[in-house]
């Protein structure tokens, strides 16, 4: 009997066979490729990922400290705890090595800030320079802000770091009561200096007096004899006119911006970021101490006392018709059609220095600029200052 | 015996060999079109990936440009100690004395040792009689003790308007500063590990289009484009790559008036691949200085 007997299609099961071999083992060759770049894809979207995490941390842990630098110092019962030199957690070392050693305080992971999705994790921490006294709140001036992004599933880990400054919004109290380039007043005004204070207005050009507006040293928390009034400048004005009052050697600042805060016209933008926007000045009131801007007119609310504060009030009038604001006030491109910067439909009363950028006119209304040293103090130190945030050149990291 | 054998007819054979021949090639067909198209998108996502490591690895560096280890500890000694000058102008003594009670009154101790601090220049914000503000830079000659230095201002620059430079008003330049871009050339460099101390051997970077071989060169010891064992980063087997173009600009954050310049750089990259010229790919993005000046 021959071994081809009932045999049918050998060759075609062969071929087959081969065909499958040779499927199989491209198809296993293709697999093996495309897993190996799907590896290398997913481990470069979780690095992405984690980079993204961290800094979104790190811009979150910043905004967050600009507007709570204060309880974020100042507080010691929010969970500053020292770092310790064997410690290689983050934020205290970077997972490997300990890089800040026991000078360094750090609040870790700060649970209102930190955000999870799809795995991965974004967290703030905060390193702040300790004082000797290890129970003691970390020491106000120098701050790191820690973004940390973690998770997915290949582990992947990203720490961004930068140091800020923490130093006072309030860089110079201002010399005078009102500081402009040049003013007229007029209406019931009175400028009420402090016994210790000798400049009621600082301009760099003419300041006139008008109407019943004076100038007054208080005594006994009554305005005194008239120094200054309408045509008459005495030495308490210091301005440009050509020899009235104040001889005109003293120029004023050109720029009170740069005057009271210590930076340029050209830094405005983060001057403004560094400050609370208003939408309207009635939301302001007692409670109010830290430091505003608003665009356009500000209206404080009718018979309120507020602040201390430090305001700014951009392109628009102060009006009041009843109010007391302890503070400083400094107007940007005040306007000088009539009314002119203040529209006072009752009485207003300014305890501590008005600044303009630009001409300062008021044409009628009953108002009091006066010296007040504590309101201005408050807003330099203390609980109630408002705090510049600003990045160190040279401090960012990544990891 | 042959009558039991049940074989193919050659008309059978011819038609399973031709439908065989058929279903081979018809395989081999779709076989070499998904090779080739596997090998198009193997390719493909190879010159992604090859050129997106190169572009993370110039982002990445272009980032940290300029950090310096003791930036912050120059910052927390210059917040808690004024300087207190001799004279005004020429050589200089100037001694550090802590403010507000501060205990520490070695300003110019460790970490902020000699070896960082000689041959550096010291900046200060000083206002003169105006109530304008106006920078000063000076040379720091050599650190006198801890509390003191030996500076001096060039000839060149106006007296002081003050022998009291206030705390928070000084600093002292770091050595990582400047960064050079010439069109397809990029050097900056960085505190790698953060010693404080620019090492020039390891922490000058740069990186360029090399025209003549078409490839990416990178570097980590030179502060010239033509100089320093700059090494190829893309794979010239893989990568053809036509261009690099690189610009330093300054970005502008918040409206014209309201502003704040912030440089940063713009890159692009057009690369095509060495086995199919008509694959193509180009990259541009825009990395903003993490460590840019805000003064």
């Amino acid at each position: 009997m021959s071994t081809t007997e009932g045999q049918t299609g050998a060759i075609a099961l062969a071929t087959a066979l081969m065909l499958l071999v040779m499927l199989t083992l491209i198809a296993l060759s293709a697999a093996q490729i495309g897993i190996g770049d799907l590896r290398s894809v997913a481990a470069e979207v979780h690095a992405q990922q984690v980079q993204a995490a961290a800094e979104t941390a790190f811009a979150r842990g910043l905004a967050y400290a600009r507007r709570n630098v204060t309880t974020l110092t100042l507080s010691d019962d929010i969970g500053w705890q020292r770092c310790d030199v064997g410690d290689i957690a983050v934020p205290c070392g970077d997972g490997v090595v300990n890089r800040y050693g026991a000078q360094w305080t750090a609040l870790r992971d700060v649970a209102s800030l930190r955000l999870q999705a799809n795995g991965i994790e974004s967290r703030v921490h905060y390193l702040a320079l300790a004082t000797d006294d290890l129970n003691a709140a970390p020491q106000y001036g120098l701050l790191q802000i820690v973004g940390d992004g973690r998770g997915g599933d290949t582990g992947a880990a990203a720490l961004i770091r930068q140091d800020v400054r923490v130093t006072p919004l309030l860089y110079r109290a201002p010399e005078a009561l009102l500081t402009a380039p040049s003013a007229r007043l007029g209406g019931q005004g009175q400028l009420r200096l402090a016994s210790s204070q000798s400049i009621s207005v600082w301009s760099s050009g003419d300041t006139q007096l008008a109407d019943a507006t004076h100038s007054c040293i208080m005594q006994a928390g009554v305005c005194g004899a008239p120094l200054s009034t309408a045509g008459i400048d005495a030495v308490d004005i210091v301005d440009v006119d050509g020899g009235l009052g104040a001889p005109d050697g003293i120029v004023a600042p050109g720029d009170v911006v740069e005057r009271l805060f210590g930076v340029g016209a050209a830094h405005r933008a983060s001057l403004r970021d560094a400050m609370q926007r208003l939408d309207s000045c009635l939301q302001l009131d007692s409670q109010s101490h830290a430091a505003y801007w608003i665009d356009g007119d500000c209206e404080l609310p009718a018979g309120a006392v507020v602040g201390p504060l430090l305001l700014v009030v951009a392109d628009g009038r102060l009006i009041s018709h009843v109010a007391t604001l302890r503070g400083i006030v400094l107007m940007l491109s005040p306007p000088s059609d009539p009314p002119g910067a203040l529209r006072l439909d009752g009485r207003l009363r300014l305890e501590g220095a008005l600044l303009s950028d630009g001409p300062l006119r008021v044409v009628a209304g009953d108002y009091q600029l006066q010296a007040d040293a504590a309101a201005i103090d408050a807003l330099r130190t203390g609980a109630t200052a408002s705090y510049w945030v600003l990045p160190i050149p040279g401090s960012w990291r990544d990891y | 015996m042959l009558t039991s054998q049940h074989g193919f007819s050659v008309t059978e054979a011819i038609i399973g060999l031709a439908l065989g021949l058929l279903v081979i090639t018809a395989g081999i067909a779709l076989l070499t079109t998904t090779l080739t198209m596997h090998g198009s998108a193997v390719q493909r996502t190879r010159m992604n990936q090859d050129i997106r490591q190169i572009a993370d690895g110039l982002q990445r560096d272009a980032a940290r440009a300029g950090s310096w280890g003791l930036a912050a500890d120059v910052a927390s000694v210059s917040m808690r100690h004024q300087l207190q000058l001799s004279a005004d102008s020429g050589s200089i003594v100037a001694v550090a004395a802590a403010i507000d009670g501060a205990t520490d009154t070695a300003a110019f101790a460790e970490p902020l040792s000699a070896s960082v601090l000689e041959g550096r220049s010291l900046t200060a914000l000083l206002r003169d009689v105006g109530g304008s503000t106006r920078r000063y830079t000076m040379q720091i000659d050599r650190r006198l003790d801890p509390q003191s230095l030996q500076i001096s201002l060039p000839a060149s620059s106006p007296p002081l308007p003050s022998r009291l430079i206030a705390a928070g008003s000084w600093t002292v330049l770091d050595p990582f500063d400047g960064m050079q871009v010439d069109g397809s050339c990029l050097l900056l460099s960085y505190d790698e590990d953060g010693n404080g101390q620019r090492n020039d051997s390891n922490e000058r970077f740069g990186y360029r289009h090399h025209s003549a071989d078409r490839v990416i060169r990178a570097v980590n010891n030179s502060a010239s484009c033509s100089a320093g064992s700059w090494e190829n980063i893309s794979d010239e087997r893989v990568l053809d790559v036509r261009s690099l173009a690189l610009s330093l600009r300054s970005g502008m954050i918040g409206g014209a008036t309201l502003s704040l310049q912030r440089p940063a750089l713009s890159w692009r990259l057009q690369v095509r691949s060495r086995r199919d010229s008509t694959m193509e790919l180009w990259l541009q993005s825009t990395v903003a200085m993490r460590n840019d000046v805000h003064d």
